[in-house]
């Protein structure tokens, strides 16, 4: 059983895929499979996963989509956009709390491309 | 890549009332709705009127409507998985008796043991106790629209 104590310590991650309509939820389901099948790089940092995408606008236009929306379901999420100076890479950094990664695999897992 | 697990569960409805069970030889599995594994191929509106029919052994179900749908962590149960949920209100359109035992034959974890349930209504929303895992999860949305009905 589930104390209340470790309720709180160890509270779920649950992402309400509700939290959007449903054309919003159909949009956002593109817009991932789009975005992740462009990943070049992944890392993994402590807290979570690097993501490497093509520096282009589109891409980056398509990423700020992505987080607009996944922060609604997913509220638990971190996120971080980074471009590097002189033209260099995007990059895409999802983030949480301890425990986090697997659920980044869950649910990023099956859009991306790279082996 | 971590496999995501599908799951239905059932808010199954009465006269203004929700069927919930226990465990009678696993009280710390606390109090739960009916749920269950989506077979592979099968469509969550197909598996929630399967698994609450073995669930409960009540045959008269209708389905009244999808409320929502979540992935969840069950790490804080010891279980390295995720559950994708998807949740239904149910309608029961018979005469219930008050409580009952159902033997479940066909348990999700696989095993091969009949699992005992101890079904009983419970008035909505006052009288749903608290349930194990966050299967109330959805309950507010079944409150906000069975509210605009006259019965449920």
């Amino acid at each position: 059983m589930t104390t209340e104590l470790n309720t709180e310590i160890n509270s779920p991650f649950v992402c309400d895929m509700t939290a959007l309509g449903p054309a919003q939820r159909e949009q956002h389901i593109v817009t991932s499979g789009q975005l992740f099948q462009a990943v070049q790089e992944v890392r993994e940092l402590p807290d979570g996963y690097a993501f490497r995408l093509p520096n282009d606008s589109a891409t980056l236009l398509k990423a700020a989509e992505f987080v607009a929306g996944e922060r609604l379901c997913c509220p638990f999420f971190g996120f971080v956009l980074e471009l590097e100076p002189e033209g260099g890479p995007l990059w895409l950094r999802l983030t949480g709390r301890d425990g986090v990664k697997p659920f980044i695999q869950a649910e990023i897992g099956d859009h991306l491309s790279l082996s | 890549m971590r496999k995501v697990i599908n799951k239905v569960f059932a808010y199954v409805t009465h006269a203004g009332r929700l069927l919930v069970f226990s465990h009678p030889d696993h009280p710390e599995a606390g109090i739960q709705v009916p749920a269950g594994t989506v077979k592979e191929g099968e469509q969550p509106e197909t598996a929630v009127l399967r698994e609450a029919f073995e669930e409960t052994g009540l045959d008269n179900l209708e389905l009244v409507a999808f409320l929502g749908e979540q992935r969840r962590s069950m790490a804080d149960f010891g279980l390295d998985q995720i559950h994708h949920r998807y949740f239904y209100h149910l309608r029961y359109n018979g005469r219930p008796p008050e409580s009952w035992r159902h033997y479940e034959t066909e348990p999700s974890d696989g095993g091969s043991e009949p699992i005992a349930f101890d079904f009983f209504w419970v008035r909505l929303p006052e009288g749903v106790p608290a349930l194990i895992a966050d299967h109330n999860a959805m309950l507010p949305r079944l409150l906000d629209y069975s509210g605009r009905l006259p019965a449920f």
